[in-house]
């Protein structure tokens, strides 16, 4: 009742009202002034290039006129009376009228708009602001065609802000998002707030428009703390455009991406995988094989086929007995073939005005995505629009309204991963029969059937979100903020998986059911998330004796999310039907439904008081006091708080007349933050299952029992409390022309949640309690010029970020495990541990010496049968033996340096832009299978890495060993090590764009248009990488199903309209 | 004005409603918990009947369960039988071992039949969960005479414990102490399960 209670309040009480009071409220028209006369003139800009479509209105009256393409305006208007120049971008100007001639010199508004810096519950102005807050405005995201995330266009462009992806699949992309490393072992991401509503998770960017994001503001040290037990995976704070006093504007920026197959592996043709194949069997004295005879056989018949129909088996009965035919068709590619170009559109419509009582902007956008897989239904749609609106209620209110739709539209094959492995049969299988049916040589199943006729997975989400502030001015000192906030999202999945039937070569016979008619099925899920947020803060804000500057906020804000969730599976279904059905069983997501429908709620008191000394010292102090229904209430409540100082060394009076230092200002901070994660919803709850199919018989069935869900509920379980430092210095000279930051940081969390093993007198598996101990530290750094030779405008810049974390107390063990290991005690998350390679064995005297000293005893998997031109690895301790003992840190899986630098110029309306990214010490150990050790087994392909890079006598140095099939051999070469654990640092050429603006002669040509542009952009064009075996350097290391797909180079060409 | 005024009322309201009441107050309602669980009699029994697993049997799949290869009594354990390696118990090799799936085990259904026990306790109708209440105490004493055999001395337990519990890391219960406790769970126990097998004759 008392939620439902809050609920109607919220929704039906409080929005509703603000709602409509925002849609009837108008200006009213005031009466007109007599004796007037004819003013005109001229507006330009800094430059003197002359503003088309200025406002120009006389105070206190409606309408006004615009300027021209000339930027002339005439307007009638008394003498004495008030003009106001408006226009996007530049400050706002009003002036007296004193004759029929008043030319106007309007100035950059840009230096207002950055001093000015959005923090959590507010605003500060960036000359006092003392935390680590990096802004991110409108324009990074502009001129990069249809991005799939916002985060897309950030990639390593901000410091401290860390972004991978892991795929390129249409809406799988997966844009992971972290700020200055981790800060536990449990997952933190940051927490995304938008127009003051927070977002349910990071991956919910992705259905946000880039063209509405007017600005992102990471809160990246105890600035964040403000947001209590969400903050410890820092702050991201995304404001969208609102619309500005002026004439109706109407944008329109549209463009066409061509999206080209990056890096990816090459699988081997016939004649490089028969050869390989044979040099296997060679070394391995295995050449009666009948893999040995099939590559002859391959080779011979290179573009042809055998009809076991029509001739006998050319193996008789010594193999192959199960197939129905041998084809050599050297043009399948089963890999290669399946990727190809694609092509991406985004169209986004924007309008906005306003007067002095109300603005607005309304948008829209659609946004294609094709997909480089050629088989298969593949795309990913989004549609957006949103309404933003102020409304100046009387001279104390102010109601700004945002509300946003989303919907997105994404199909992919059900069986993309069973199409996308690195299992793949060796070449020559063609990928449809001869009519063009599915195609299947023994279990074989070609992927392109599997992409086209196995099913497809449609995802279709809608979103709605509604954000309503009233702001008061109750008077000069005091403010007031109210904000209701509603998000509903709705996601529904259909999965279809149908029968497939495959052929011989020649389409003649039945050769595989894979999946059966019994084994199809429809899977249709729905979820669907309600989140609401009210909130409400005052904020005063005085000087005392010109000097002592100060401002308190205080709120707070209620939240409350509500998570349904249903889902069934029918199978043996009827093909074509596009909801769910079947005449198998049908069966309930039931794992799904336990863990998907809930409720939980934040409750919260904040507050920030900041304090400036004459501007030169600085300090703030905030707070916020979390209650989470999550926890049992003797554990609900915890206060979180944060504090820095700041000392703006260009204010002292010794450095005052230093012209060339415009700024100069050290920061440090310290803070306690929470976090959430680790914690389930309902912690302190036993929980039970029912299960019919495990009980002991009685008799001749199974009794049905209830059972705890084997884990032990525990009362003592707390949040995670991080401790983070920040020190910075904030510099400029040159008056602003060179500018930049430094920035060094330490997180600590002191009670994590980890798994502790406890006597096993508690019954069931142990709750993770607080006794964890997890740091991370670093530093990020970013300078920019900005730089004017005759005309020519141009920039040059850089950031980098460097962080590295240790879980320094784990409650594991110590000793080393040889691969990737998420967890080890006194390491870095995700961290490779091996053996340090020692090269090659060169000959039989260094094989038998080696042999002789390490075999006795090894405990790495040693083969009594090694051979020359297999690794050898050193002993690191010394001690005799090569063991565990001898592993050492092989480096992070997870980059630690991410890095970029930009250059730019501009001249008349040509303009030109480049940003290089990358990342380094990053470490990629992949494992042992078929496409990491070449010709591991004789049935499946390769990939073309190896050849050329295998070790003889002339390669003493290669990468790859002489191929075998002897498993033990495989592992012990393959096994990680400092050779196989492959260096992941990459620059790339991230973007590159050329614009040009077309010429005011030109455009009053056309008449209606005030402004165009266009430009090419490309993306992902050129990268350097160290990585050995064909993958793209950002792909995961154990890439699976959809992040396989290779990463694109895209293409560009874009418009930019303003009417 | 008068929307605003309005506005503002409703905005108060709802600051005050959210303040005076705890609005963090959920319950699970997706999961069985103990709130849902304890609530019924029948369910006692459906908790109760996962007790009747506890004996050793010869199914082999569960390494616990099969009685031939682990358990007091098991062949394995005497100086009976050989296989192809020697068997450490004949040979009187056998060491402490560091984990023993016995113990664990054991210690996991003294806690589930613990678990019943204590949510027994504050339950209404004593008389409806007479029979699972019994079948709990039978099979701890059961799982305490496993015990015993196998360790001797062992910790006592007879209601759960938290992981705070300075029963976590108590000192061994004598044996003596234990059976005695085995004993009295006996002869709470059999007495109601006769009387439900001979009101179901009837």
């Amino acid at each position: 009742m008392k939620q439902q209670f809050i609920k109607v309040c919220m929704l039906s009480g409080l929005a509703m009202p603000l709602f409509s009071a925002s849609l009837l409220a108008a200006g009213n028209p005031n009466p007109i002034v007599a004796q007037q006369q004819q003013v005109q003139g001229t507006v330009v800009d800094k430059t003197g290039e002359p503003l088309i479509g200025v406002t120009v209105q006389v105070v206190g009256q409606q309408g006004g006129t615009v300027t021209d393409l000339d930027g002339h305006y005439s307007i009638k208007a008394a003498k004495g009376a008030q003009l106001k120049f408006s226009y996007i971008g530049f400050t706002e100007q009003v002036l007296k009228v004193a004759g029929p001639q008043l030319n106007v010199t309007m100035e950059d508004d840009n230096q207002t708009l950055q001093e000015v810096v959005v923090v959590g519950y507010g605003v500060q102005k960036k000359e006092s602001l003392t935390g680590a807050v990096t802004v991110v405005d409108s324009k990074a995201f502009q001129e990069k065609g249809g991005l799939s995330s916002p985060l897309q266009a950030l990639q390593g462009q901000v410091p401290g802000v860390m972004i991978t992806r892991s795929s390129s699949a249409p809406g799988d992309e997966s844009w992971n998002l972290n700020l200055r490393g981790s800060s536990s072992m449990n997952s933190t991401e940051p927490l995304v707030v938008i127009d003051g509503v927070a977002a349910n998770s990071v991956s919910e960017m992705r259905l946000l428009n880039h063209d509405d994001i007017e600005s992102i503001n990471f809160l990246k040290d105890g600035s964040a703390a403000i947001y209590g037990s969400r903050a410890a995976g820092g702050v991201v704070l995304i404001t969208t455009k609102k619309g500005k006093e002026g004439k109706l504007q109407v944008n329109y920026s549209g463009s066409a991406t061509l999206r080209t197959v990056g890096l990816m592996p090459e699988l081997c043709n016939i004649d490089q995988w028969a050869d390989g194949v044979q040099q296997a069997l060679r070394n391995d004295n295995n050449t009666s094989n009948v893999w040995y005879t099939y590559a002859e056989l391959a080779k011979k018949y290179k573009g042809g086929y055998i009809d076991l129909e029509k001739t006998t088996n050319p193996f008789g009965n010594a193999g192959f007995t199960d197939v129905k035919d041998f084809v050599f068709d050297d043009n399948a590619d089963w890999l290669g073939s399946l990727f190809g170009s694609t092509w991406s559109t985004n169209h986004s419509l924007s309008l906005a005005g306003g007067n002095d009582k109300s603005s607005y902007r309304i948008s829209g956008s659609f946004l294609y995505d094709g997909s480089t897989l050629q088989y298969g239904t593949n795309n990913n749609k989004r549609y957006n629009i949103r309404w933003n609106y102020s409304n100046k209620l009387n001279k104390i209110f102010t109601l700004e309204s945002s509300i946003a739709f989303s919907r997105q539209e994404q199909v992919a094959p059900t069986l993309v991963g069973s199409a996308l492995t690195t299992s793949m049969p060796m070449p020559g299988l063609p990928l449809t029969t001869q009519d063009g049916q599915a195609y299947a040589w023994g279990t074989w199943g070609s992927p392109v059937a599997k992409l086209q006729q196995g099913g497809d997975n449609k995802l279709s989400v809608r979103g709605l979100s509604i954000s309503e502030t009233l702001k008061a001015k109750i008077t000069d000192w005091l403010d007031g903020n109210v904000n209701v906030g509603y998000n509903t999202n709705e996601a529904r999945r259909r999965k279809v998986q149908n029968a497939i039937t495959y052929y011989n070569y020649t389409g003649t016979a039945q050769t595989l059911q894979d999946p059966t008619q019994e084994k199809s099925y429809f899977q249709q899920t729905s979820s669907r998330t309600d989140f609401y947020s009210i909130s409400g803060f005052l904020n005063a804000h005085k000087t005392f004796a010109k000097l002592h500057n100060t401002s308190l906020t205080l709120g707070a804000q209620y939240e409350l999310k509500d998570m349904e969730n249903f889902g069934a599976n029918y199978t043996d279904i009827l093909e074509g039907l596009d909801v769910i059905n079947g005449n198998g069983t049908l069966t309930l997501t039931s794992d799904d439904i336990r863990k998907y429908n809930y409720r939980n709620a934040i409750m919260s008191y904040f507050g920030r008081f900041n304090y400036d000394f004459d501007s030169k010292y600085l300090l703030e102090f905030n707070g916020r006091y979390d209650g989470s229904s999550k926890f049992l209430p003797q554990n609900r409540w915890a206060f979180f708080w944060g504090t820095s100082i700041g000392w703006r060394i260009n204010q002292e009076n010794f450095l005052k007349d230093v012209k060339w230092i415009s700024n100069l200002k050290l920061r440090a901070s310290y803070a306690e933050m929470g976090s959430q994660s680790g914690i389930d919803n309902y912690d302190g709850y036993q929980f039970y299952n029912l299960n019919t199919t495990s009980g002991a018989y009685v008799g001749s069935d199974r009794l049905t029992t209830i059972t705890t869900n084997g884990k032990f509920a525990s009362t003592t379980r707390q949040w995670e409390r991080i401790k983070n430092y920040n020190i910075a210095l904030d510099f400029g000279f040159f008056n602003g022309a060179l500018s930049g930051t430094v920035e060094g940081f330490l997180k600590k969390n002191d009670n994590m949640l980890v798994a502790i093993t406890y006597p096993a007198i508690l019954g069931d598996a142990a709750p993770t309690a607080n006794s964890g101990k997890f740091k991370d530290w670093g530093f990020e750094g970013s300078i920019n010029y900005n730089g004017k030779i005759g005309e020519v405008q141009y920039h040059v810049g850089g950031n980098i970020t460097f962080a590295r974390n240790e879980l320094t107390d784990y409650g594991g063990t110590s000793v080393l495990k040889s691969g990737y290991t998420s967890t080890q005690q006194g390491y870095s998350l995700n961290s490779i541990f091996g053996l340090r390679y020692g090269g090659k064995i060169q000959n039989e005297e260094m094989l038998k010496a080696y042999l002789a000293k390490y075999y006795p005893n090894n405990g790495i998997g040693m083969p009594s049968n090694l051979r020359v031109g297999d690794n050898m690895y050193c002993d690191e301790n010394g001690d005799g033996v090569l063991d565990y003992r001898d592993y050492i840190y092989l480096g992070s899986d997870t980059p630690e340096i991410s890095y970029s630098f930009n250059a730019g110029a501009s001249w008349k309306g040509i303009d030109f832009n480049i940003v290089f990214q990358g990342s380094a010490n990053r470490f990629v150990y992949r494992g042992i299978d078929a496409w990491t050790v070449p010709f591991r087994s004789l049935y499946t392909n390769s990939t073309t890495s190896s050849i050329g890079n295998t070790w003889s006598e002339t390669n003493p140095n290669a990468y790859y060993n002489p191929y075998t099939t002897d498993a033990n051999i495989v592992s012990y070469n393959y096994q990680a090590n400092s050779l196989t654990a492959q260096d992941g640092r990459y620059i790339r050429l991230k973007n590159i764009t050329v614009g040009y603006n077309l010429p005011t002669s030109v455009l009053k040509k056309l008449g209606f248009v005030n402004a165009a542009r266009i430009y090419f952009t490309g993306e992902d064009l050129w990268e350097s990488t160290k990585i050995t075996d064909g993958w793209d350097p950002e792909a995961k290391r154990n890439a699976s199903d959809v992040s396989r797909y290779p990463f694109t180079r895209n293409f560009t060409f874009g418009l930019n309209l303003t009417f | 004005m008068k929307t605003i005024y309005n506005t503002i009322k409703v905005a108060c309201v709802g600051m005050m409603a959210m303040a005076m009441t705890s609005c963090l107050d959920f319950s699970p309602e997706a999961q069985m918990n103990d709130d849902t669980v304890w609530k019924s009699a029948s369910n006692f029994q459906l908790f109760a009947n996962q007790f009747y697993s506890y004996t050793r049997d010869i199914q082999s799949g569960d390494p616990y369960q099969y009685a031939v290869s682990d358990g007091p009594h098991s062949d394995t354990r005497s100086d009976l039988m050989a296989e192809a390696n020697v068997n450490v118990y004949s040979q009187g090799t056998n060491t402490v071992p560091e984990k023993d799936n016995n113990y664990t085990k054991l210690y996991q259904h003294i806690y589930y039949t613990n678990l019943l026990l204590k949510n027994a306790a504050s339950f209404g109708d004593q008389k409806s969960i007479a029979v699972p209440v019994a079948e709990a105490k039978f099979f701890r004493a059961y799982c305490y005479f496993e015990l015993v055999q196998l360790y001797g001395n062992v910790i006592l337990l007879t209601e759960p414990v938290d992981i705070d519990s300075p029963k976590m890391n108590a000192v061994r219960d004598d044996r003596g102490l234990v059976i005695d406790q085995c004993i009295q769970d006996l002869q709470d126990a059999p007495m109601v399960c006769l009387i439900h097998l001979l009101r179901q004759d009837d």
